[in-house]
Order: C-alpha cells, then sequence, then structure tokens
C-alpha cells in the first residue's frame, strides 16, 4: 500500500474521522477496489465493536418514544433505495466479513476489573513505567527504607496510579492488592512551610485512616502504613508537623486505587479556599 | 501483567449464542414486523445509549440522538444486508455516524464564534478515556484496548470515543497526519487480532 495513498485513510473512514471532503475522495477510491471493500467491512465491524463495549441504561421514556415513533414513521421503500451508509450499500459486491465472537454481557460489577485493564498496568503510558523504574533505582539508593518500598514494587500483582499534584510535581501510588501493601512516590513536592508536613491518607468508605507522615520536599518515597484493603483511595494532605488523625489540611493529591469494588470516597473537607485544579472525581 | 479482568466469567448476566438472532430481527423489522423491532431495540438500545453519550457528551442532546438513531434503524431497516456486517455493526455503524454527525455541527456553529477559543476537541486524552471507562461494560474490549501502544489508543480512542476527525487528532496529539492515518488503521487491525483471539 502506497504511503499518503488514498487506502491508508481506511482506518480514519470507517471511524468516521474523515472530513467530508476526504470521505468523499476515499470511498471514489473505494469503489474500484475491492480489496478496500473488504478491509471497511472488517475494521468497521473492529470498530462497532468499540461501541458496543459501552453500554448506558436508556433514558426513562426512550423506548416509549422510540416505539411510539415507529408507529408514526414509515419504512423506506424495500426496493431501488439508494442506501447512503456504507455499511448497507458498499458498491462493491460479497464481501466476506469475518465472524465476530458472541460477546457476554458483563455484570456492572466487572467494571472495576475493566478499568484495572485498561488503566492498570497493561494500559500505563510509558512514562509511568519510566517512573516505576526510576523508583525502583532510587530504592536502591535509599536502603533502610527501600526495604518496604521494594516489596510493594516487586510484588507479582503491583498497579501503579499517577496524577498531578495540585501545585507542582506528581504522585504516584503503586499496591500491591494481593499482599495488600502500597507505597507512594512524588516527583517535585513543593517545599512546605515550618511546621508542615504531608501527610497520607488510606481513603475507603467515607473514611480516612493515617497512612504515614512524609516530611520533607522534593522527590520522596513511602511504604504506605496499614493494610490497604478497603482502601480505595490514597490521599495527600498538608498538616501541622507530627500529622493529624484525620485529614485537617489543604489536599494536594488524590489518587484513585486500581480495583476492589466500591466507589472511591467524598474527598475531606478541604479548608483551602482555592484547591486550584485540583482533580476531585 | 496484573489484571484479572480476563477470567472468563460463567455466571450471571451472560447472554450467549441463545440470545436473540439479532439478523433476523432486523431482516424482520425491514418488513415491517413491530414485534421483531421492539425485540431488536431491547437488544441495541444499551449499547447505542452509551456510544452516543460518550461522543455526544450532553445528556439531552445525547437523548435526542440515541431516539433518532433508533427510529433510523426502524425506518432505513431494508438496507440491512447481512453479508456485509452483523447487525450490530450496522446499528453501531449508523449510531457513530449520526453521533458523530451531532458533535461537528455543534462544533462547527460554535467555532465560527471563536476560532481562536480554546477547541472542545482539546479535550486530553486522559478526560475522553475516563468518560469512556465509565460506560465500558466489556472486559474484552477493555483488555485488547490495553494491549495496543499507547500511541495507537490515543489515536482511536479520540478519534472514535471523541468524534475527532483524523485532522483534530493530529493536532491533538502533535502528530503527523500520515502517522495518525497508520496508526488508526494499525490499531484497528491489532484491535481485531486481539477480539478474535479465542
Amino acid at each position: 500500500m502506497a504511503e499518503d495513498g488514498p487506502h491508508d485513510a481506511v482506518g480514519a473512514y470507517v471511524l468516521d474521522a474523515l472530513p467530508d471532503d476526504d470521505r468523499r475522495a476515499f470511498e471514489a477510491h473505494a469503489a474500484a477496489c475491492p480489496e478496500c471493500t473488504r478491509e471497511v467491512a472488517a475494521l468497521g465491524a473492529v470498530a462497532a465493536r468499540l461501541g458496543e463495549a459501552l453500554a448506558a441504561d436508556p433514558p426513562p421514556g426512550l423506548r416509549e418514544r422510540v416505539l411510539r415513533a415507529v408507529g408514526q414513521v414509515a419504512q423506506e421503500g424495500q426496493k431501488g433505495q439508494e442506501g447512503q451508509e456504507r455499511h448497507g450499500a458498499e458498491p462493491v459486491a460479497d464481501v466476506v466479513v469475518p465472524v465476530v465472537r458472541p460477546r457476554r454481557r458483563v455484570p456492572a460489577a466487572v467494571l472495576a476489573a475493566v478499568v484495572a485493564a485498561v488503566l492498570g498496568l497493561g494500559g500505563l503510558a510509558v512514562w509511568q513505567w519510566r517512573e516505576a523504574a526510576d523508583a525502583r533505582a532510587e530504592v536502591q539508593r535509599a536502603e533502610r527504607q527501600a526495604a518496604g518500598v521494594a516489596d510493594v514494587l516487586a510484588a507479582p500483582d503491583v498497579q501503579v496510579r499517577t496524577k498531578a499534584l495540585a501545585g507542582a510535581g506528581r504522585a504516584t501510588v503503586a499496591v500491591s492488592r494481593g499482599a495488600d501493601v502500597a507505597a507512594f512516590f512524588a516527583t517535585g513536592l513543593p517545599a512546605l512551610p515550618a511546621g508542615k508536613t504531608y501527610e497520607l491518607w488510606f481513603g475507603g468508605a467515607g473514611a480516612y485512616r493515617p497512612a504515614g507522615l512524609l516530611p520533607g520536599a522534593g522527590d520522596r518515597q513511602l511504604r504506605l502504613e496499614g493494610p490497604v484493603a478497603g482502601a480505595t483511595a490514597v490521599c495527600v494532605t498538608v498538616e501541622p508537623a507530627g500529622g493529624s488523625p484525620a485529614p485537617t489540611g489543604p489536599v494536594v493529591a488524590w489518587i484513585g486505587l486500581p480495583s476492589e469494588t466500591e466507589q472511591p470516597p467524598a474527598p475531606p473537607p478541604d479548608p483551602d479556599p482555592d484547591p486550584g485544579d485540583f482533580p476531585y472525581p | 501483567m496484573s489484571v484479572t479482568a480476563g477470567e472468563p466469567r460463567s455466571s450471571s448476566g451472560d447472554r450467549t449464542a441463545a440470545g436473540p438472532d439479532l439478523d433476523d430481527l432486523l431482516r424482520r423489522t425491514a418488513g415491517g414486523d413491530r414485534d421483531a423491532f421492539t425485540r431488536l431495540y431491547e437488544a441495541v438500545c444499551r449499547p447505542v445509549v452509551g456510544l452516543v453519550t460518550a461522543v455526544v457528551r450532553d445528556a439531552a442532546q445525547a437523548e435526542e440522538v440515541a431516539q433518532e438513531v433508533l427510529v433510523e434503524v426502524w425506518r432505513t431497516a431494508g438496507r440491512f444486508r447481512s453479508d456485509r456486517g452483523s447487525a450490530m455493526t450496522w446499528v453501531l455503524t449508523l449510531a457513530h455516524r449520526r453521533a458523530v454527525d451531532r458533535v461537528r455541527s455543534a462544533r462547527a456553529a460554535g467555532e465560527r464564534e471563536r476560532r481562536s477559543a480554546v477547541r472542545d476537541w482539546e479535550r486530553p486524552y486522559d478526560e475522553v478515556a475516563e468518560e469512556v471507562e465509565r460506560h465500558l461494560e466489556h472486559e474484552r474490549v477493555g483488555r485488547c484496548l490495553a494491549e495496543l501502544s499507547r500511541a495507537q489508543r490515543e489515536c482511536l480512542v479520540l478519534a472514535y470515543y471523541a468524534g475527532l476527525t483524523h485532522r483534530e487528532v493530529a493536532a491533538a496529539l502533535t502528530q503527523p497526519l500520515g502517522t495518525v492515518k497508520a496508526r488508526l488503521r494499525s490499531g484497528l487491525r491489532l484491535l481485531g487480532e486481539c477480539l478474535g483471539r479465542p
């Protein structure tokens, strides 16, 4: 296939990603290209799977309105109708469409696992991988604390979540549900005023448990204290030195944890009147 | 890889081969069979609503588009040709086209007024992906998307779920148009291979 030939647009075409002029050009090309038509059918079926994977409850009344409309709207004539849809009216004959495997409707409880599949290790951006690798290197330097952090990173089911901090820098949580442990890494953590410390929390079921103090700034790491079980998020707040039994200070990061089925808890009250663009869920 | 979503789940809610034969229902719909259409509606309305909502985003507009699509299924069922793809593919192709039409005409109307303003297609990939995941009900598609390279996945998600043209995808990702075209095509092909694996 020639680079930049009209055929290259076949993916964009089935995704409805061609502007009108390009779409017409592609259709003119495909009309004389059985190979293209075959690929349109095959990739079109794949694109439809992207759509079929989504599902939402119909709004109330939709069914009644549609069925009522159907009682009033005449159908197109059955013959001589020039179809406009690529699927139904391709100019080229006898395209064999690959059989799409039967699909299973997945119960809502599996959603969390799907999200884990997309956002978890399988969906990790390269820089997140690098961050984990950097963290591993860091671990080797900071031996004393490293033991705990390395355990987490070495767990066979470790998953990583990263979020931008409200101010500057980035926070990453590595969690192993199997080992029930988690570690926290921050890069570019802003310096705090005297008498303040970062404090980490496990959030779940509307409650927050202290998960450790992180004084200092810059690139930091911490093995989180206590079990992960029950937590759906890790939260970072600014607290008075020595920490607080419950979050009181401004939230600087809120990182949802992979898997488990319950919803993330609401973020704790934030006394900071201007939290910036902190990514509340 | 820690993901456990791939294990087959045999219990609860599976709709297997015993489900309705959608091709047959759509053929009967084309013949004016309203009962067949009603059963077809039951089978396709959730994915139609999910897809249209993900692309259009605005709930009221999405509802309008979903309704138009479902009525159009009835009206144009005679165009369906089962030798060119499944009924579900036909319906969702129609739904996606209409959802994208709506997004583009809304965008064109807005853009005439604010050409240089921040355009809504500059929605970051992660935001689109999060929205998609809220509606994603199919573990295999999720897993297969995760198997693609990030570059391929970004292009596919922005084109299909955000309804961008390939030029807009290229601009949003600051990639050459040819690269985006190639990724859309190779991404779909790999996705198809993954979906077809037993």
